[in-house]
């Protein structure tokens, strides 16, 4: 361990040109709040992951349909849940509505499938919010970090004609600046580039698994709520 | 609140990474210091190094002004020498030789050697010197006449003894015809002389006329097609002791005035140089190869 403030990065940083500087920090941010959103997703995905799973049990386990919507849990508890009280409520607005009963019939299994894709895509929303700016950093860090790169190298060459001199005391500090500006660069985007792709692949299971809810959601309803209509009807 | 707690975690993240940076990475134990000065060594035209008394240079007259002289480094590299043999010359070691020790005699002469750049070999002073001692041991006649007579043994062969060593460094300078040591060839390289003929000579002193040869080069423009012709111009530069070119002349003019005169721009182009840090490094000879253009 070497405690003294002689390190290599600390020489480097301190000597690097203003605009290297300050690129530095930039990505230093970007870093910062890449990594804010990779553990907050990294919860909230394995969260939201976990419970479709069980809710997606839950209800096709339950009796019926009233049953596996309790099962699903309060509003809060669970992305299905939300799914399925959307959907519920958008049925009882529909059966109150002035339309004949056979039109209502016919209009709940299209209404119910509108509202049941609403709100998966409204969950899948909130699920991937500040995803894209993983992505960016992926795509931009680099291209930020050879900036400084290309900055410290001109330097360099700057250097070199104002000192008239190509030996290697005169261009090594400009061009480990470029390297530092590089390095960090890669060590943003990297991250950023891996947890953005297991992200991906994350929510693409949480989507799939709101699908199946919503298929045995509808084919539940279908099946309950033609049988309720009838009840009705014979009624 | 998961937001948060993200935020949390990643600042933490980083500030684990960053003390890793710090305090981890560092430990390799190789660093590179960049801000040493940089050698440039030139396997080629550097010679051996050159007998460490250079010599042969002052007359007795010039005496010993040791502690006026700004210490250089020059002449402490030849103190160090463990030179039995006092390569050069001759006449006024002897004189201060017998009452001093053959270290300081060895300075005497280094100090010379600097303040003169005449390179005149004056085998005359030993005999002077000598008698001085002597008289002042006259009360004891007897012991004195004694002592006189084995001391002028002694002197007798010591001066036997530094003729041959002359001799033989003579013949060795001959081979070297009068130019520094480092780039001392003929064909080539910049070469310090003082005042033309003795080789002089300290390590040092061939790293100064090799940095101020190199530039001067930078200044140097010629047209590298002559590069086969092989043409050789020495230029000898007076230097104010900041460094400035007082003076140039060509002393070996290579027969092609535009090359000459190309030489002497580049000597008017520069100006100022490094700093001699010896009295003795101000003057010196760079020869101008054509054959360098080309490399």
């Amino acid at each position: 361990m070497n405690l003294l403030p002689d390190s290599d990065i600390v020489t480097l940083l301190s000597g690097a040109t203003l605009a290297v500087k300050l690129v530095l920090l930039f990505l230093a941010c970007m870093s910062l709040w890449s990594w804010t959103i990779i553990f907050y997703k990294f919860l909230s995905i394995g969260v939201a992951r976990r419970k479709v799973a069980q809710g997606y049990d839950a209800f096709v386990d339950a009796h019926d349909l009233t049953s596996g919507l309790k099962a699903l849990g309060g509003r809060d508890a669970s992305p299905l849940a939300r799914v399925g009280a959307l959907a519920v409520k958008e049925f009882r607005l529909l059966e109150r509505a002035e339309v004949n009963r056979e039109r209502k019939r016919m209009l709940a299994k299209d209404t119910l499938r509108r509202v049941l894709k609403q709100g998966i895509s409204k969950e899948m929303r909130s699920l991937t919010r500040n995803l894209p700016f993983l992505a960016t950093c992926a795509n931009a860090a680099p291209f930020i970090g050879l900036f400084g790169t290309v900055w410290g190298i001109m330097h360099s060459f700057h250097s070199i004609g104002q000192q008239q001199s190509a030996a290697l005391a005169t261009v090594a500090p400009g061009i480990s600046e470029a390297l530092v500006a590089t390095a960090i660069g890669l060590l943003v985007a990297i991250p950023a580039t891996i947890f953005y792709n297991y992200f991906l692949g994350k929510l693409n299971e949480v989507e799939s698994g709101m699908v199946d809810f919503a298929g045995a959601f509808l084919n539940r309803a279908e099946r309950e709520i033609a049988w309720a209509e009838k009840a009705k009807a014979k009624n | 609140m998961r937001h948060f707690f993200g935020f949390i975690a990643s600042f933490f993240f980083h500030c684990a990474l960053v003390a890793v940076a710090l305090f981890w990475a560092t430990g390799t134990p190789v660093r590179v210091n960049m801000d040493r000065p940089v050698y440039t060594v030139d396997l080629v035209s550097l010679a051996p190094p050159p007998p460490p008394a250079p010599v042969e240079k002052v007359p007795a007259a010039s005496e010993v002004k040791p502690v006026s002289q700004p210490e250089s480094a020059a002449p402490v590299e030849v103190k160090g020498d463990p030179e039995p043999v006092k390569p050069v010359v001759k006449p006024e070691p002897e004189k201060k030789a017998k009452k001093i020790s053959p270290k300081k005699d060895e300075k005497k002469k280094v100090v010379k050697r600097k303040e003169k750049p005449k390179p005149e070999p004056k085998p005359k002073p030993k005999p002077k010197p000598k008698p001085k001692p002597k008289p002042g041991k006259t009360e004891k006649q007897l012991l004195a006449e004694g002592l006189k007579a084995a001391q002028k043994k002694v002197a007798a062969q010591e001066r036997r003894q530094k003729r041959k060593l002359a001799d033989e460094l003579a013949a060795l300078r001959k081979n070297e015809s009068g130019v520094y040591a480092h780039g001392g060839q003929q064909d080539g390289r910049e070469g310090g002389v003082q005042g033309g003929s003795g080789i002089s000579g300290s390590g040092l002193s061939e790293v100064y006329a090799l940095i101020v040869g190199t530039a001067i080069k930078k200044n140097w423009r010629y047209p590298s097609f002559a590069g086969e012709a092989n043409i050789v111009a020495s230029v000898e530069i007076v230097l104010a002791s900041d460094g400035r070119i007082l003076e140039y002349k060509v002393v070996a003019p290579s027969g092609n005035a535009v090359f000459d005169n190309s030489a002497l721009q580049a000597i008017k182009q520069t100006e100022y140089v490094e700093r001699p840090r010896t009295e003795r490094d101000r003057v010196l000879v760079i020869n101008f190869n054509s054959q360098e253009l080309s490399e």
